[in-house]
């Protein structure tokens, strides 16, 4: 081997410099982030509602979300028109892998609360034995920049300037957060089987971004029963809300909808409001690639679909309760 | 039953053969020698798999190849098991001139094959775990 190595000296020491570079453009991150069309989940391996069949037409989109690219995944990731690069925002930049975990898991059980809480509402309309009482908690924080390590990714804030959260609605605390550079907040922390509560001086700096809050409904009971079975803690994220919703109240009123295979994004907000999500186009490429029948997606993205022959029926909705009668009105013209 | 019975006995001469190689082996080594061995071995067989490796976690951007690559991952470990055995007999030969005529195609394949069945199951589950 000595004899072979000292034979072919030359050739391993110019062997070692693109080894080198190779090396380099496959470990080092850049400024780049990526979104890339990713799969299909459905929703009845998330959900299960006690004597009831979960509908098995209901699937939620996700995404390949990826930061801090290497050079070689930039170089890679531009050969292909589905998947789109882009510069990496300051929040990006201040959020750590192991945060970026954190918030995909708070915020796919904060929709989940919502979609529950929302699909029960709504179904509650149509069949009142079905119920859910909930009450709202504070302000789970999504967000803050790294230089207050004293929070952390799921602290629950209770109070501000004095002030219960549970006084106030979700969105007056936004309101009164965001309208001032300094507030006192009451941060209550899970550690082991402990509640623990401290006081936090926010003070926001020029330089920095602005803390994220997500709104923290805890739901004390639902007829009938509900218990979220979801194992996968690779996807996380809020984008499945509105789905989630819909496969929930059709699952509770046992609408049939045959072997449809209905996809869709969109978070769920409490007033009904279908939100926004991140990666839209390479949402539709996965669901083209998935074979959908439906795709239903907010109104707030109509300006971002490409202009493309889309296999599949596009469904746009601003609110949820469109999303339902769009449902009953499918529901009954299969029938 | 006979087969069986022949198999089992070749396997267990073979055993026997290891056994008595690495006899041999540990009369002729010393602590230096092996941890120059485990060293260097280490080195090479992780520079060979390292590049591959890396391409493979880097393409994992491609939701469509995230079967073929953790399969791929999977080869690649399994087959770092047998190259580092590969190396560390290689390079203890080159140390110790007199291993030159101790045929060590035996312990490769034995340790290696041990290792790499460790490893298979290892990410195996790793693999399943995550997916």
């Amino acid at each position: 081997m000595n004899k072979w190595m000292r034979d072919h000296k030359k050739i391993l020491i110019i062997l070692f410099f693109p080894y080198l570079l190779l090396l380099f453009l496959l470990v080092t991150p850049t400024k780049f982030a990526l979104v890339g069309p990713g799969g299909l989940t459905p929703v009845d391996e998330n959900v299960e509602i006690e004597m009831t069949e979960m509908s098995k037409n209901f699937y939620t989109i996700y995404v390949v979300s990826y930061h801090p690219m290497t050079p070689f995944q930039k170089i890679v990731a531009e050969l292909s028109q589905r998947i789109a690069v882009s510069k990496m925002t300051q929040r990006q930049e201040d959020t750590t892998w192991k945060e970026q975990y954190l918030q995909g898991q708070m915020t796919k059980e904060v929709s989940l609360n919502t979609s529950v809480i929302k699909a029960y509402e709504l179904a509650n309309l149509k069949d009142s034995s079905i119920s859910v009482d909930y009450s709202y908690e504070g302000a789970l924080i999504y967000y803050r920049p790294s230089s207050m390590s004293l929070l952390e990714i799921g602290d629950l804030v209770i109070s501000i300037n004095g002030t219960s959260l549970t006084e106030l609605t979700y969105d007056m605390f936004i309101d009164l957060f965001y309208s001032s550079l300094t507030t006192t907040l009451e941060i209550q922390r899970v550690v082991g089987s402990e509640l623990k509560t401290f006081t936090f001086e926010y003070t926001k700096l020029a330089d920095e971004a602005w803390m994220l809050f997500y709104p923290q409904y805890d739901i004390i009971s639902t007829i009938p029963h509900v218990d979220y079975t979801g194992n996968n803690a690779t996807i996380g994220g809020p984008s499945g809300g509105m789905i989630q919703t819909l496969s929930i109240y059709a699952s509770l009123l046992n609408l049939n909808l045959k072997d449809l295979k209905i996809a869709g994004t969109g978070t769920m907000e409490m007033d009904g409001t279908v939100g926004r999500i991140g990666g839209i186009v390479q949402k539709l490429y996965t669901a083209m690639d998935a074979n959908a029948d439906i795709f239903i997606y907010p109104y707030g993205h109509i300006s971002d679909i490409p202009d493309l022959d889309f296999p599949y029926e596009m469904v746009v909705v601003k609110t949820i309760e469109e999303a339902v009668n769009w449902l009953h009105e499918k529901t009954s013209t299969m029938d | 039953m006979k087969k069986l019975q022949q198999w089992i006995d070749k396997v267990d001469k073979m055993y026997h053969r290891y056994r008595n190689i690495l006899k041999i082996i540990d009369t002729k080594v010393n602590t230096t020698t092996v941890i120059k061995s485990v060293l260097f071995a280490l080195l090479i067989s992780l520079l060979i798999v390292l590049i591959p490796a890396l391409v493979a976690i880097n393409l994992f951007i491609y939701s469509k190849l995230s079967v073929i690559l953790s399969i791929f991952l999977l080869i690649l470990l399994t087959s770092w098991g047998f190259l580092y055995f590969h190396f560390y007999y290689s390079l203890l030969k080159t140390y110790i001139p007199d291993l030159e005529n101790v045929n060590l195609k035996l312990p490769k394949l034995f340790e290696g094959s041990l290792v790499s069945f460790f490893l298979l199951v290892l990410g195996t589950i790793v693999i399943s775990v995550i997916f």
